[in-house]
């Protein structure tokens, strides 16, 4: 259900300033706002402002953020990994826009008034700064069970695919849960519960055209729901949002299609 | 107290209600229908009405003027009951969603058949 203002203790305050340290270049300075929230101190969430020089960190936003936590302030909490865009653990809001931080370059960001801000990815519950609670999410894309389901005998060799079937997974598979498509959609905002949100049914139709899968109807039959499917009504946040450039809404369009295509 | 619940087991809740596509299918059957009567009623309704009242009743009291009216608020209410539905679903929960469905059901076939009564008093006085 819709929530439209911040539940008690959730309203952010005006948190820490940090400078720049004596000696960096003013021309390189930029100053980022930083959303910060510990479970265990008393106070609720706060923006803290970092002025770094970027010329002392790489070119990603993913960059000034450990460069933040390496020199300036090492409770800085963040997830990241691969930091080459594969593993999906750096998605947050950055400059207004889901994306992940590790390919988001900081001279793309305009930011407002001469600030960037930086935040968890909407409407998820934070675990600490810039760490959502995904756990949902991941529930969600577990109950599309994204594995191969079949009932025929396994073949002795691979399940053979012919290579234009195969091409129909091009733009689904390269998906890599970063959630930010999911946390950038309003009917996922208010009904995340039960609607089962753009990452989850690009997965779920990454397997529904698969060739080889044997439980099309199964499938289709536990998407068959006002919620879990239907809530979706292409806003297309997670179209514009996703930083691996693929299209949730069209499969979530191509998903409506073969429930119309197994009735009519 | 909290219940504690795995994230796999809320996710999945009572399951899948086995109903949507229908909803999903007669809002845009009801759409297109509209596409197409709102303009022809508006069309043939304006030109008699520039006549006079005299005009408009003669034209709601035939054939063609009844059948496309009563084709128009058919298609007219119930588009407005599932969109409206859609809309309650979206920023509504619990007890609220369900009274607020109440209504607008209510709501709606009320309206549809004093439209409906209307044009056929017009259709038989005529």
């Amino acid at each position: 259900m819709a929530q439209l203002t911040l539940p008690k203790n959730s309203k952010i305050t005006k948190g820490k300033h940090w400078p720049a340290p004596a000696g960096s270049d003013v021309a390189q300075v930029r100053t980022f706002r930083i959303y910060r929230y510990d479970p265990d101190a008393d106070t609720g969430p706060r923006w803290d402002l970092f002025d770094v020089d970027i010329s002392k960190c790489g070119p990603m936003t993913l960059h000034v953020l450990i460069y933040i936590k390496d020199e300036i302030d090492p409770t800085l909490s963040f997830r990241r990994s691969c930091r080459e865009g594969i593993c999906g653990s750096c998605a947050m809001n950055v400059d207004g826009r889901n994306t992940i931080a590790c390919t988001k370059g900081v001279d793309e960001l305009k930011g407002s008034g001469g600030v960037i801000s930086i935040s968890p990815l909407p409407h998820m519950a934070v675990i600490k700064d810039l760490v959502p609670d995904l756990s949902d999410f991941y529930a969600q894309h577990a109950a599309m069970e994204p594995f191969l389901r079949t009932t025929t005998p396994e073949p002795q060799k691979e399940w053979r695919q012919a290579p234009e079937d195969r091409d129909k997974l091009d733009g689904l598979y390269e998906c890599i849960m970063c959630a930010s498509c999911s946390t950038a959609c309003p009917s996922y905002w208010w009904n995340g519960d039960k609607y089962l949100g753009p990452a989850a049914l690009l997965q779920a139709y990454r397997w529904l055209i698969d060739s080889r899968d044997e439980a099309t109807g199964e499938r289709l039959d536990a998407l068959e729901d006002p919620f879990r499917l239907y809530r979706c009504h292409t806003i297309m946040n997670c179209t514009q949002v996703c930083p691996k450039g693929l299209n949730p809404a069209k499969a979530i369009g191509e998903i409506k299609k073969m429930m119309l295509e197994r009735m009519v | 107290m909290a219940r504690l619940q795995t994230p796999r087991s809320k996710i999945s809740g009572l399951g899948s209600s086995g109903h949507g596509t229908h909803h999903y299918l007669v809002q845009r059957v009801s759409a297109l229908a509209l596409l197409v009567l709102v303009p022809f009623v508006l069309f043939q309704f304006l030109a008699a009405f520039t006549s006079g009242y005299d005009a408009a009743y003669i034209w709601v009291g035939s054939w063609v003027g009844t059948l496309s009216l009563l084709a128009l608020v058919t298609a007219m209410f119930w588009h407005l009951r599932l969109g409206v539905q859609v809309v309650v679903e979206d920023y509504f929960g619990g007890w609220l969603r369900m009274v607020l469905l109440l209504i607008s059901s209510f709501g709606c076939f009320g309206l549809w058949l004093i439209s409906v009564l209307s044009i056929l008093k017009v259709f038989f006085e005529g």
